[in-house]
């Protein structure tokens, strides 16, 4: 079998004396859209903080493309082509909506994604492209992130809780494209409250509980009392 | 006539204050650093200048074209190897490294050049002077402060508004961590930053050894006089730092007019009175 693009294994982190993480493996291959669920608390944010660097782990813990990454320097993890969207957006307040997608790309090597074809994917930034990126509704804010990540042409995107706080119909816009950039054969951890959505769009899933998986596989491998007892933790 | 040319010449004095103020405005601005020893790096590339004259027989302006790379580099490799492994913990470690550096600098230059005070002399330009209405007249070297401040301002803008660095700078000081998550490199980005600001910090040096004595303890003036054009002025804003510096050299320049013995006082006066009635001073543009 070929190498899977990331390779988690025995990943412990945590803030301080605080652990979060007690030992994860799971893999993930080239253009595989994953779903992480489980409650709040459960380790979701800090896996992919560990996995973007954000939160320290052991060089071996995360390997991506083979090369082991744990505990590399955020910027140098995001130039390998780890991309995230963040939980809330983040849109930089003092950049324009254009700026806010250039600065998402300037500093990578290129591909296919570039400030017309994010455009073509979400046309009303294209009128809002002077405006402050914060100055833009919530689902705007959403593209703008989404569109700033891609802008970096990353192999694996992570998408922490892309519909927090939007409106249903937003929500339903968002996902309307996520054809369009997972088909490009980005590979994709989909972090989401709503499981039944994230599990309709995903080839496998992990789920976490009290920062250990509980349970993962094929969606449909697992019938959805099983996904529900590993989600809150009762046995069954 | 005398209060008129008391308020030219304090708009012009201002435009040294904001020559002070803009690399602690831009330092604070990226990085959210307080640089205590600003005052001092700009007495030591006065020092810089004054080494550079001696032995190159350069006229003081033109040891800009040394001192000013030379200081940049000096920030540059401050920043990296003293400043950058204190920041993020908190705010307080990074403050102490530069109050750390501000004694070190003092200390360092009465060493190697004792307590006496020196002066730049520039020539001819130090008393030219045009005359605008009789009675009325600005200085050359005045002007040219007061044109290299406006000339600076503009460009640092340019630089933070019309350039990649610029846009590298902005969004690490909106959220360090997201800016990495974009491949910025903040080591480097600060590193940037700093060595921008010692290179405002080298023209504001030169122009301060021309127009007055300086010491190994003038520094810390000089820090106050930019803190307070940068406070005066708002926050981010560094038109605003314009402002605040000729608020200040205004405020001097009045009290002086009044009485020689009110001229410092008059511009902390001022500068209380911005903080009491707008603590945000008086053009923020940052929270």
């Amino acid at each position: 079998m070929a190498e899977p693009l990331l390779s988690v294994r025995g990943l412990k982190a945590g803030y301080g004396d605080f652990q979060a993480l007690f030992g994860l493996d799971f893999d993930l291959g080239e253009g595989e859209v994953m779903a992480l669920i489980g409650a709040n608390g459960a380790g979701k944010s800090t896996l992919l903080r560990s996995l973007t660097g954000l939160v320290r782990c052991g060089r071996d813990m995360v390997r991506f493309q083979g090369e082991p990454i744990g505990g590399a320097r955020p910027d140098r993890i995001a130039r390998l082509g780890i991309g995230m969207v963040p939980e809330g957006r983040r849109l930089f307040r003092s950049l324009t909506v254009e700026e806010n997608l250039i600065i998402g790309g300037e500093r990578a090597t290129g591909g296919a994604w570039t400030l017309e074809r994010i455009y073509g994917l979400f046309p009303i930034l294209r009128e809002k492209r002077k405006n402050p990126g914060t100055a833009l509704s919530g689902g705007q804010q959403q593209m703008v992130a989404i569109g700033r990540t891609l802008m970096s042409n990353p192999k694996l995107i992570l998408f922490d809780e892309m519909s927090l706080g939007l409106a249903p119909v937003v929500i339903k816009d968002i996902y309307a494209a996520l054809p369009a950039i997972i088909g490009t054969g980005v590979a994709a951890i989909l972090v989401e409250q709503d499981v039944t959505r994230a599990l309709s769009v995903a080839q496998r899933f992990v789920c976490m509980q009290e920062g250990k998986v509980s349970l993962a596989g094929r969606p449909a491998e697992h019938s959805r009392a099983a996904i529900t007892a590993a989600y809150f933790g009762v046995a069954h | 006539m005398d209060w008129l040319n008391a308020l030219l010449q304090g708009v012009l004095l201002g435009g040294l204050y904001a020559l002070f103020a803009a690399g602690l405005s831009l330092i604070f601005g990226v990085m959210r650093l307080v640089n205590i020893a600003h005052g001092d790096l700009i007495v030591a590339a006065a020092y810089l200048a004054l080494v550079v004259v001696e032995a190159t027989g350069l006229h003081p302006l033109a040891s800009a074209v040394i001192v000013v790379p030379v200081m940049a580099l000096i920030g540059y490799g401050m920043q990296r190897l003293l400043l950058n492994p204190t920041l993020g913990k908190d705010l307080l470690s990074p403050l102490l490294v530069t109050f750390g550096i501000s004694v070190i600098l003092q200390n360092g230059l009465l060493v190697s050049f004792t307590a006496d005070s020196h002066r730049l002399a520039a020539g001819s330009i130090e008393t030219a002077s045009i005359e605008i209405v009789p009675g009325l007249a600005i200085g050359i070297l005045p002007l040219m402060m007061f044109s290299a401040s406006v000339l600076i301002i503009w460009g640092l803008e340019l630089v933070f508004y019309r350039t990649s660095l610029g846009r590298a700078f902005r969004a690490t000081s909106d959220d360090a961590e997201m800016a990495q998550l974009m491949m910025l490199d903040r080591r480097h980005i600060f590193g940037m930053a700093m060595a921008l600001s010692a290179a405002v910090v080298a023209v504001a040096g030169i122009f301060l050894a021309i127009r007055t004595n300086f010491d190994p303890a003038s520094g810390p003036a000089r820090l106050i006089f930019g803190f307070e054009a940068v406070i005066i002025g708002g926050l981010g804003n560094l038109w605003g730092t314009l402002a605040g510096g000729i608020v200040l050299g205004v405020a001097q320049a009045i009290g002086a007019q009044i009485s020689p013995g009110w001229q410092i006082l008059a511009g902390h006066l001022v500068f209380f009175l911005v903080l009491a009635v707008k603590p945000r001073g008086l053009f923020p543009r940052m929270d």
